[in-house]
């Protein structure tokens, strides 16, 4: 008997008949696993990669449109670090996230309570509470810059009305209420994603810990600190992360309804960006001004993947 | 120590009336189980007394007092849940001392009767681990704890073995019928579908069918004197056989031919009537003394004894626990006779006949 044949249990003298061409030649896992990954990989490639390289080897350039081009280190960086313009953007940027995001998390679960406490029509208010998350951003924009028209928009109109306000407020021209009104339509625009994450999670919450909680004396207010919203903790740190990112980089509300104006007052860094690179022509001005703000991007990137692979490591 | 008394309790769920009129007194220390198929109405009946739902009509009295009104954390309850609800961010200690914590039991109490509970429980060694890191029989043990730290009047348990494995099952089962001794003065309400649970659990066991008490009896009472045909097959496995005989005078026929004697108590005139046996009370016996022949149709071999079906005529089906040596085999022919001390009669209402 041969040693193949006594190893594979197999009767002396048998020969086994030849493998099949194509499954005789075993391609390695990975090989198999890169040729999955290739059309992807060039999408990314095509349409990320290459803007985000182009897009940084701009920013240490005096790129401008139609010219030619000329590395200049950190020069770009330099000046922007010392333009009261930018350090203003990154305030308001600051601020509005901060503020908008907060705003949106208190809201958020108050409404996401709210609507998952069995009431009359509730398939319909939870219908009306996502409502202004399926407009699109610039459509939002313009009813916004349209309810906050100092002329024509509704709340100038309420406010004399009500006789608060004896002459049209300015809510997007005057520098001290730009921003509030920035806020406002965002918090308007982003608050259902906030409501349908903390919506979903407390639907997740099995109802007996609740129970358990009420029997083992827990009044309401207490139930919902105690033992709901720690179940909430890791939808509430996903949900801000990811809406810090895109309040952040909210372009269209601010660009709509103030264009970073009056005076370059309301400015966030993207519409700086935007004013700089495309309205100046300054490429390479406006791409550090983004280029700027990766470090701090990436932070919150690295926290949320982290965050969101846990379970799955 | 509290007896918990129902009186016309009545639940309506959007119109439909689950619990139609529970009479029903508990006496303080005594450990009552509700059994019933899916949708009897036992879990509701439990989340009534527990006040995790309104009742709709009728007094629930604990203790003496009416409780209807009271809401849950006050009525000296502490319940056990079949999903273990345990609080997922909390450590095994924290879970057992929450409620001790929210009633404002100083530190060094809770932590002596946190200690007492693990103790009995054995979880001693496990008290600073979160709920996830524990098997499920342990998070079990952690909710009896968390309800022994309440050191409640009337314990509640909603199905609490449901969803461990079959030998888990049977431990937990002995840790709380040793707690049951532990705890001599709590009364007790166990909610369960399994009839083991409630045979070997119950000083009373409540049957609930349809949102209707069926019958209320020690464990060996409704096993042995089942009001009628539904107790009967729910209590006792394999299920009691309950087949329609023909009767006249003090004589009874089975289907397919077999004979024996009606009791004196069992004639009724004028009315069918249903035979009931137990499978464990059949003996198979040579043909001549028979009471039912028959074709065996399965043979369930459980290593002891053996279950065997057997067809005794007209598509009648008979269920017999055997001595596992019978020579029975599908298709084989078996003679099945029965005591007479054991049999059972039920009218057309499906109500027992009782001897006076």
């Amino acid at each position: 008997m041969t040693k193949e044949n006594l190893a594979a249990g197999l009767p002396d003298g048998f020969t086994a008949p030849p493998l099949p061409r194509r499954i005789r030649k075993h391609r390695p896992d990975w090989l198999v696993a890169y040729l999955f990954l290739a059309p992807a990989a060039a999408v990314f490639a095509t349409f990320v990669a290459y803007p985000m390289v182009d897009g940084v080897s701009t920013a240490f350039s005096n790129q401008m449109v139609g010219q030619d081009s000329a590395f200049v280190g950190l020069a770009n960086f330099k000046k922007l670090f010392s333009d009261p313009h930018y350090i203003r953007a990154a305030w308001n940027s600051l601020v509005l996230t901060l503020g908008v995001v907060a705003v949106k998390l208190v809201l958020g679960l108050g409404c996401a309570v709210a609507l998952s406490q069995p009431m009359p029509m509730r398939g319909l208010l939870r219908a009306l509470a996502f409502l202004p998350w399926a407009v699109p951003g610039l459509i939002a924009g313009l009813s916004w810059k349209w309810i906050f028209d100092e002329q024509a928009g509704i709340l100038s109109y309420l406010a004399m009305s009500l006789h608060l306000s004896d002459r049209p407020i300015y809510w997007l021209s005057d520098p001290s209420w730009g921003l509030w009104s920035i806020g406002i339509a965002m918090i308007w625009h982003g608050l259902p994603f906030f409501t349908m994450m903390f919506l979903a999670a407390l639907s997740s919450i099995p109802s007996d810990l609740n129970e358990a909680a009420a029997i083992d004396g827990a009044k309401p207010v207490r139930r919902f600190f105690s033992v709901i919203l720690p179940q909430l903790k890791e939808v509430i740190f996903v949900t801000v992360m990811l809406s810090t990112i895109w309040t952040f980089n909210s372009f269209h509300m601010v660009h709509v309804l103030t264009g970073g104006g009056p005076a370059m007052r309301t400015h966030i860094l993207p519409t700086l960006a935007y004013h700089y690179g495309i309205a100046q022509s300054k490429l390479g001005l406006g791409s550090a001004v983004l280029v700027s703000v990766i470090p701090v991007f990436l932070i919150l990137i690295v926290l949320l993947t982290r965050r969101m692979l846990k379970d799955e490591n | 120590m509290a007896d918990v008394r129902l009186n016309q309790i009545r639940k309506t769920f959007g119109g439909h009336q689950v619990i139609k009129g529970i009479d029903l007194d508990i006496k303080s220390g005594e450990f009552i189980v509700f059994v019933g198929p899916s949708g009897c109405g036992k879990s509701t009946l439990l989340r009534l007394i527990a006040g995790l739902e309104e009742i709709s009509d009728g007094t629930l009295d604990i203790g003496g007092m009416r409780a209807n009104e009271v809401p849950p954390d006050a009525r000296g309850i502490a319940m056990v849940f079949q999903s273990y609800a345990l609080y997922p961010h909390m450590t095994v200690r924290e879970n057992m001392a929450f409620g001790l914590k929210l009633a404002k039991i100083p530190k060094p109490e809770r932590d002596a009767k946190v200690r007492k509970a693990a103790a009995m429980l054995q979880l001693t060694d496990y008290l600073d681990r979160l709920p996830k890191q524990l098997s499920g029989g342990q998070r079990q043990r952690v909710a009896i704890g968390r309800a022994i730290t309440r050191d409640p009047d009337v314990f509640l348990f909603d199905e609490p073995l449901s969803n461990l494995d079959a030998a888990l099952r049977v431990a937990t089962r002995i840790e709380i019928a040793n707690l049951k001794d532990a705890m001599p003065g709590t009364t007790m309400i166990y909610v369960t579908h399994d009839q083991t649970e409630a045979m070997t659990l119950a000083d009373r066991i409540v049957v609930l069918n349809a949102g209707r008490i069926e019958q209320v009896g020690s464990p060996m009472e409704l096993y042995h004197r089942p009001a009628n045909v539904f107790v009967a097959q729910f209590i006792g496995s394999p299920a009691m056989n309950v087949i329609p005989v023909e009767s006249s005078g003090d004589r009874i026929r089975f289907p397919g031919g077999g004979e024996n004697d009606l009791p004196a108590h069992a004639r009724i005139v004028g009315e069918s009537l249903q035979f009931g046996i137990r499978p464990e009370h059949l003996r198979e016996v040579p043909q001549a003394e028979a009471a039912f022949s028959g074709t065996v149709t399965n043979v369930e071999r459980l290593g002891e004894q053996a279950i065997v079906h057997v067809e005794i005529g007209n598509g009648t089906m008979l269920v017999a626990k055997i001595d596992n040596d019978t020579p029975a085999r599908k298709g084989s022919v078996i003679h099945l006779a029965y005591d007479p001390a054991r049999a059972h009669f039920f009218d057309a209402r499906d109500q027992a006949i009782c001897a006076a």
